[in-house]
C-alpha cells in the first residue's frame, strides 16, 4: 500500500473522523465534547469580565462592592470552566478511551478475519503491526486532547469577539481583520508542507532504494573497494534528500512562524487604533487595557495549537490506514448456503487475475478432483497451479466461472464452513507462542489432551516431544530456536491430523528440508493422506508419479493431465520436466 | 574498543553548535516577547500628544509604539533564524549519520548484515535518522522558548511587582504539590502499564503474522480468541493504569490552565489597588505576562514523548555504531596456492553461549572437491561463511594458501574467494554491468564469454536492449534462476580460485535446475570447491566429505570410505535413498 496520498487533512475532517472511530462511546464523545464547549464558554465569559473589572477598578470614584462583585462573577466562571473541563475529560479520563480502544482493534482483528486474503498479502506485515499497534494508540489516545484543543481555538475567539463588538465595535472589528487569519496561515503551511513533502518522498524513496541496493551489494561491493565513502551514487543521494529538504524549510516555516506572532502583532495594532480612539475620547483607557488583556490570552491556545500539528498529521494518516482496513469488504456469502454432498471437487471454466493485474494467472481452466483420490498439480512457477490451489479456498473469487465442492458453490458456504474441509501443509510453518499442546490444538479446539497426543503420535512428534523438558506443555517461545525445519513441520501436521479435515492440500511440503527430516515428515505426511481426497503441488516429480491424475499448467492453461505413464508417452510438458529431472538425478560435482 | 556515549545527546555532538545557537536565539526571541509584553501596559499610559521622560530621554507614544514594533519584529526574527540554524544542524546531522552509517556498515562483518536484514538496516538509517532530525529541527527552538517565556516572565514580574510576582508564583507552587499528593506511587503503574504495552503488541504482531498462514489452515477464529484475551488484558491494565493517573492528570491541566493565574493576579491586583499600593501600568502588564508561566509548561509536556521515541532512535543507530569493525592487517599477504585449513576452528555467534563450531580442523587442497554435509544446525554453513570473513573465528585460525584470512585485506581475500549464492543481488544497472563489476577490466567479450558459460547469453540476447537491459529492484524483473546465472556469470568472470557454493540455495528454483547444473559446471572447472550439500547424490564422488554433527567433524572421508565405517554418513545415505523413494501413491495405498 502506497503513502502518497498528497493531501492535507483539514482539522474538521480529523474531528468528524475522532467522532467515526468512537463507535458504541460516541454519545460518551459527544457529551465530552459538549463540556467542553460549555467550559470554554465558561471561560470566554471569564475573560471577558475583564471589561467591566477594569472599568470598575479604574472608574473616577473607587467603589469596593463593584470591583468584587465583577471578581466574584469572574471566579465563579473561572470555576464553572474548570468543572466543565474537568467532566469534559471523563472522555480520556474515565476509562472510555480503553473500550474505545478496546473497540477498535476487535473490529480490526475481526475486518482482519474476513478480509479476502488476496487483499490481506497486498499489506506488509510491518504496515499491519503498525495499524493495529501504533496507529490505534497514536488516534484514540488524542482524540480527547485534540477536541478540546479544537474547541478551544475555536469557541474561545469567538466569544471573546462577539462579547468585544458589544463593548466596542470599532477595535472588535480590528480583531477580526487580524484573528481569523489564522485558517490561511495554517491553510498555506499544511500546502507548502505538502509541496515539500511530495519532492521529500521522492528523494526519500530513491535514498531508501538505493541503501538497501548498497546494503544487498555489499559482499559484492566490498570486494572492489566501493564502500563508505566510494559508494558514489548513494552519496549523491543522501546529499539529494538534504538539499531537497532545505529547498522547502523557509517555505513551510514561514508560516508557523507567523502565527507565533499574530497575537503580539494584534495587540500592537489594537494599542495604535486604540490610543488614538482614547485620545478622541471614543474609548476609555481601562477598557482598551481590558481588550489587550483579553486578547492576549488567545495566544495561549494558538501556540498549543502550533505544537500539535504534527499530532493532526499523525491522527490522519492513522485514521486512513485504520478505515481502509475497516472498509474492506469481505467475500460475500451467497444465499441460501449450500453445503457438500461428498466431497468431489468441480472447477468450472475459471478465468482468474490477480488485482491490478492484466495478465491471466488462471485462463479458462476446468477440472475435477475426485473424492479420495491423489491429484498433483505441477507446472514451472507462474503457470497458476499455486493459483488454483489458492481459489479452492476462496483466496479471492475468479471472475468466471465456479468452483464446486460437492455440488455446492464454494461461495455459498461461510467461511467457516468451507475451511472446515480443508487441510493444508505448505514449506513455512507459523507456531504459536503457546504450548505445543494448544499449538495442536488449534486443528480442533474441542479435542482432548488424548487425542492431541493421539495425532502427535501419528505424525512422528509424540517422540521429540516427550523429550522436551515440559512435554506437551513446553511453550514454543521458550524453545523456539531449538526445534529444526522437520520438527515444526511435523507439529504442523499433528494439526492438520488432528483437524481430520476430508481434503488435504500439500504444497511441496519437504522441499525445505534436509534430508533426515525429510524421511520422518513424509511419514507423517502418510498418517494425514490416507482415506482423504488430496492435491499435492510438487516439483520432484518421483514423489507424484503414482497419482491418480496428474495435472499439468503452463501459463495459466491446464496443458496436460493425465497418469504419469500416459503423460510420459505423450512426449509433451511433462515429458520434458521429467527427463529433465533424471538427466540432474545423474549430475554431481566433481564430475 | 573505545567506550562510546551513548543517549540523545551524545548523538548530536556532530550538531552541537547548531542546537546551542537555536536555543540561545529561541531564548532571546522568547524573553523579547515578554518584555514586548510587559512594555504594552507602560506604553498604553503615554497620553498620546504628550512625551514622559525615560532614562533622561523624551518619550512620545509613537517613538514607545515604533519601538515596541521593533521588538515585535527582532522577536521574530530571532525565532526565525533559530528555526533555521535548527533545522540546517538537522540536516547537516542527517547527512553525517547517514554517512557514518554506511561507511560502519562497510567495515562490520557481513554475518550482522545478514542476520540483522537489510529492512532492519533500512528502518535504521531511514527512520531512525528522520527521528533525530525532527527532534533536532523542531525541539531545540521549543525548548528554548518553553525556558526563556517562564523565567523572563518571572523576572519581568519581580521588576514590576515583586508581591504579584509571589502570588503567581503561590498558584504554580500550591497546583505542584498538589499533584505530588495524588500522584504518589505511580511508577509501579507505569511499569506494569508498560508491560501489558508490551504485551499488547505482541499479541498484535501475532495475530497480524499469522493471519495469512493460519488463514488457509482455519478461518481464523482460533488465532481471534488469542488475540481478544490480549485485548481484554490490556483493556482492564489500561483502565486501571488511568484510573490511577486520571485526578492528577485532570489536576496538573487546572492549574497549567491561565484561570488560577489570572484570577489570583486579578484579585491581589484589584486588592492592592484597593489600597492604593499599585498603580494602572504595572497592574495591566502583569496580567499581561503572569500566565506566561504556566502557558510554557504545556508544550513541554506534548515533548516528552517525541524525546522518548528519539532516543530509543538513537539507540537503534548507537547500537549499529557500536559493532566492532573487522581489523584488517596494516601489510597484506598474498595466500601462495588455493588451499584452504581449518586449524582448531571455534566459533560461537555473538550473544549465544554455545559454540556453533567446536575444534574443527581439516583441509581442502588446492583444486579438489569437498562436500560439508550434516544435519540443519550442525555447523556447515558456519564453515562456509568463515571463509570469506562472514564472521571471525573465536578460536582457531583459517588459512587460505597459507595465510590467516585475517592478514590479508578484503581486496586481497576475495580476489581468492567466490561465495556464489550469498550475492544473487543485482544493482540497478545494466546486465553487462552487473556482470563486469567482478572484474572492471575485462573486455565485452570476455563477458559474453562468461554469460555463455553461465548459461544465460541467450536469454539475455532474447530481451530488447540485450545487455544494456536495466536490471535490478528498480529494472526488469528477472526469475530467481535467472539471477542466480547472472551472479554465476560474474563469479566465472571474477576467476577466484576458489568457490564456495552453497547447493540449498543453488536449487531453490527446480525449473532452471538444468542450466545451473551447466553453469556450475563452467564456474567449478579446475577450481578449489568446497560445496555445502544437502542432497548426497551430487557429492557421491567428491574427493572428500567432511561430516558434520552438533558443531563438530564426526567423520571425513570419501564417499566409499564413509559408507564403510556405517557411521553418521552412512545412516544419513540410508535415508536420502528412502527420501528418495517417497511415493505418495504407496501412502494411500496402506489405507
Amino acid at each position: 500500500m502506497s503513502h502518497t496520498h498528497h493531501h492535507y487533512a483539514p482539522l474538521r475532517k480529523v474531528f468528524e473522523l475522532s467522532i467515526e472511530l468512537a463507535g458504541d462511546y460516541q454519545s460518551g464523545y459527544k457529551r465530552s465534547l459538549l463540556f467542553f464547549t460549555s467550559a470554554f464558554i465558561a471561560q470566554g465569559i471569564a475573560f471577558c469580565l475583564f471589561y467591566p473589572l477594569l472599568k470598575a477598578l479604574f472608574a473616577p470614584t473607587f467603589v469596593l462592592s463593584d470591583v468584587l462583585f465583577w471578581l466574584g462573577w469572574m471566579a465563579f466562571f473561572g470555576l464553572l470552566f474548570s468543572v466543565l473541563k474537568w467532566k469534559g475529560h471523563d472522555f480520556d479520563y474515565s476509562g472510555y478511551i480503553a473500550e474505545v480502544t478496546h473497540d477498535l482493534r476487535t473490529k480490526l482483528g475481526s475486518a482482519l478475519r474476513q478480509m479476502p486474503q488476496e487483499e490481506l498479502s497486498r499489506y506488509k506485515t510491518g504496515e499491519l503491526n503498525a495499524i493495529f499497534s501504533s496507529n490505534v494508540d497514536e488516534s484514540v489516545i488524542h482524540m480527547g486532547v485534540v477536541a478540546s484543543l479544537f474547541l478551544q481555538i475555536t469557541v474561545v475567539p469567538i466569544v471573546v469577539l462577539v462579547v468585544s463588538f458589544f463593548i466596542e465595535w470599532r477595535l472588535a472589528l480590528v480583531m477580526l481583520c487580524f484573528i481569523p487569519s489564522v485558517i490561511p496561515l495554517y491553510v498555506w503551511k499544511r500546502r507548502a508542507g505538502i509541496v515539500e513533502k511530495s519532492d521529500f518522498n521522492e528523494a526519500n524513496a530513491a535514498l531508501e532504494a538505493g541503501f538497501i541496493e548498497y546494503v544487498q551489494g555489499l559482499p559484492v561491493l566490498r570486494a572492489f573497494n566501493q564502500t563508505g565513502k566510494n559508494a558514489q551514487n548513494l552519496n549523491v543521494e543522501i546529499l539529494h534528500v538534504k538539499s531537497v529538504q532545505a529547498k522547502g524549510i523557509e517555505a513551510s516555516t514561514l508560516p508557523l512562524l507567523i502565527m507565533g506572532i499574530l497575537i503580539e502583532v494584534t495587540l500592537l495594532v489594537l494599542l495604535g487604533v486604540g490610543s488614538y480612539l482614547v485620545d478622541e475620547t471614543l474609548l476609555a483607557l481601562p477598557t482598551l487595557a481590558a481588550m489587550l488583556v483579553v486578547v492576549s490570552r488567545l495566544s495561549e491556545p494558538l501556540s498549543l495549537f502550533l505544537g500539535v500539528i504534527p499530532m493532526f498529521d499523525l491522527m490522519d494518516s492513522a485514521f486512513l490506514h485504520i478505515k481502509s482496513i475497516l472498509n474492506t469488504k469481505p467475500l460475500a456469502t451467497k444465499e441460501p448456503n449450500e453445503t457438500p454432498q461428498t466431497f468431489d471437487i468441480e472447477v468450472q471454466n475459471i478465468d482468474f487475475s490477480y488485482l491490478g493485474e492484466s495478465e491471466k494467472a488462471l485462463n479458462d481452466v476446468s477440472l475435477s478432483f475426485k473424492e479420495r483420490t491423489l491429484n498433483a498439480v505441477v507446472g514451472t512457477s507462474g503457470s497458476g497451479k499455486t493459483t488454483l490451489t489458492k481459489l479452492l479456498m476462496r483466496y479471492a473469487d475468479p471472475q468466471k466461472g465456479t468452483i464446486r465442492i460437492g455440488g455446492a458453490d464454494i461461495r455459498s458456504m461461510s467461511n467457516d464452513a468451507l475451511m472446515k474441509h480443508f487441510s493444508v501443509v505448505f514449506q513455512d510453518v507459523y507456531l504459536f507462542d503457546d504450548t505445543i499442546l494448544n499449538n495442536i490444538r488449534m486443528g480442533r479446539a474441542e479435542a482432548s489432551d488424548d487425542e492431541v497426543e493421539e495425532a502427535a503420535k501419528a505424525a512422528f512428534c509424540h517422540e521429540f516431544i516427550a523429550r522436551l523438558p515440559e512435554g506437551y506443555r513446553t511453550r514454543i517461545g521458550d524453545i523456539g530456536g531449538s526445534l529444526s525445519g522437520g520438527e515444526r513441520q511435523r507439529i504442523s501436521i499433528a494439526r492438520a491430523i488432528l483437524k481430520n479435515a476430508p481434503i488435504v492440500i500439500l504444497d511441496e511440503p519437504t522441499a525445505a528440508l534436509d534430508t533426515e527430516s525429510e524421511v520422518a515428515v513424509q511419514k507423517a505426511i502418510d498418517a494425514l493422506v490416507r482415506d482423504k481426497t488430496i492435491i499435492v503441488i510438487a516439483h520432484r516429480l518421483s514423489t507424484i508419479s503414482g497419482a491418480d491424475t496428474i495435472y499439468v499448467f503452463h501459463e495459466g492453461h491446464l496443458v496436460e493431465e493425465g497418469t504419469h505413464e500416459s503423460l510420459v508417452a505423450k512426449e509433451g510438458k511433462y515429458h520434458a520436466m521429467w527427463s529433465a529431472q533424471q538427466r540432474i538425478k545423474a549430475w554431481n560435482v566433481a564430475s | 574498543m573505545q567506550e562510546q556515549k551513548r543517549g540523545l545527546w551524545a548523538i548530536m555532538t556532530p550538531v552541537q553548535r547548531e542546537i546551542r545557537t537555536a536555543i540561545f536565539l529561541s531564548v532571546l526571541g522568547g524573553a523579547l516577547l515578554v518584555a514586548d509584553m510587559a512594555l504594552l501596559a507602560y506604553v498604553m499610559s503615554i497620553p498620546f500628544h504628550e512625551s514622559v521622560l525615560f532614562l533622561g530621554l523624551h518619550v512620545s507614544f509613537w517613538n514607545a509604539f515604533c519601538v515596541l514594533g521593533v521588538i515585535a519584529i527582532g522577536s521574530f526574527w530571532l525565532s526565525k533564524y533559530a528555526f533555521l540554524v535548527s533545522h540546517h544542524g538537522a540536516f547537516k546531522l542527517e547527512e553525517i549519520l547517514r554517512k557514518r552509517l554506511i561507511e560502519h556498515l562497510a567495515q562490520i562483518p557481513l554475518g550482522h548484515i545478514i542476520t540483522t536484514g537489510s529492512g532492519a538496516l533500512k528502518k535504521v538509517l531511514l527512520d531512525d535518522v528522520k527521528n533525530l532530525h525532527a527532534f533536532v529541527a523542531d525541539s531545540t527552538p521549543m525548548i528554548g522558548k518553553s525556558i526563556a517565556t517562564p523565567i523572563a516572565s518571572l523576572i519581568a514580574l519581580f521588576i514590576i511587582d515583586w508581591r504579584l510576582a509571589l502570588a503567581s508564583i503561590a498558584v504554580l507552587v500550591v497546583g505542584g504539590a498538589i499533584m505530588r499528593v495524588v500522584m504518589q506511587d505511580s511508577v509501579e503503574h507505569r511499569k506494569s502499564y508498560d508491560a501489558s504495552q508490551e504485551q499488547i503488541n505482541r499479541a498484535v504482531i501475532e495475530f497480524v503474522q499469522a493471519m495469512s498462514v493460519v488463514r488457509t489452515f482455519d478461518d481464523g477464529g482460533s488465532s481471534f480468541k488469542r488475540y481478544a484475551d490480549a485485548l481484554l488484558a490490556y483493556k482492564e491494565c489500561l483502565k486501571a493504569w488511568i484510573d490511577e493517573t486520571a485526578v492528577s492528570a485532570k489536576i496538573g491541566m487546572m492549574v497549567l490552565s491561565p484561570m488560577p493565574t489570572l484570577l489570583v493576579v486579578g484579585g491581589a491586583g484589584s486588592y492592592f489597588i484597593a489600597h492604593q499600593s499599585l498603580s494602572f501600568a504595572p497592574f495591566i502588564a502583569a496580567l499581561l505576562i503572569s500566565t506566561g508561566m504556566a502557558d510554557a509548561m504545556m508544550p513541554l509536556m506534548w515533548m516528552s514523548n517525541f524525546i522518548k521515541k528519539s532516543q530509543a532512535s538513537a539507540h537503534r543507530i548507537q547500537e549499529i555504531m557500536a559493532i566492532t569493525p573487522l581489523s584488517y592487517p596494516a601489510q597484506t599477504y598474498i595466500p601462495d596456492d588455493a588451499s584452504v585449513v581449518f586449524e582448531n576452528v571455534g566459533f560461537c555467534y555473538e550473544g549465544h553461549t554455545h559454540y556453533a563450531l567446536k575444534n574443527v580442523s581439516f583441509r581442502v587442497p588446492t583444486g579438489s572437491v569437498t562436500a560439508l554435509i550434516g544435519p540443519s544446525g550442525a555447523g556447515k554453513s558456519t564453515v562456509a561463511k568463515l571463509i570469506p570473513r562472514f564472521w571471525d573465528v573465536n578460536e582457531g585460525r583459517v588459512l587460505i594458501g597459507g595465510v590467516d584470512v585475517r592478514d590479508m585485506d578484503a581486496e586481497v581475500l576475495m580476489a581468492h574467494v567466490s561465495f556464489v549464492f550469498q550475492d544473487t543481488f543485482l544493482f540497478y544497472d545494466t546486465l553487462k554491468a552487473n556482470i563486469k563489476i567482478a572484474n572492471p577490466e575485462a573486455s565485452d567479450d570476455a563477458v559474453i564469454e562468461a554469460a555463455r558459460a553461465a548459461q544465460i547469453h541467450d536469454f539475455i540476447m532474447s530481451l530488447p536492449q540485450g545487455y544494456d537491459t536495466l536490471a535490478g529492484d528498480r529494472g526488469t524483473r528477472l526469475s530467481g534462476g535467472q539471477k542466480q546465472r547472472l551472479t554465476i556469470a560474474r563469479a566465472i568472470l571474477r576467476n577466484a580460485p576458489i568457490v564456495v557454493l552453497d547447493e540449498a540455495t543453488a536449487f531453490a528454483d527446480p525449473e532452471n535446475e538444468e542450466e545451473i547444473v551447466k553453469a556450475l559446471a563452467h564456474l567449478t572447472q579446475h577450481k578449489t570447491v568446497i560445496i555445502i550439500a544437502h542432497r548426497l547424490s551430487t557429492i557421491k564422488d567428491v574427493d572428500q566429505i567432511v561430516v558434520f554433527d552438533a558443531g563438530r567433524i564426526e567423520e571425513c572421508g570419501t564417499h566409499e570410505a564413509l559408507l564403510a565405517r556405517q557411521g553418521l554418513y552412512a545412516a544419513l545415505w540410508a535415508n536420502y535413498e528412502k527420501a528418495q523413494h517417497w511415493d505418495l501413491r504407496a501412502a494411500k495405498e496402506i489405507a
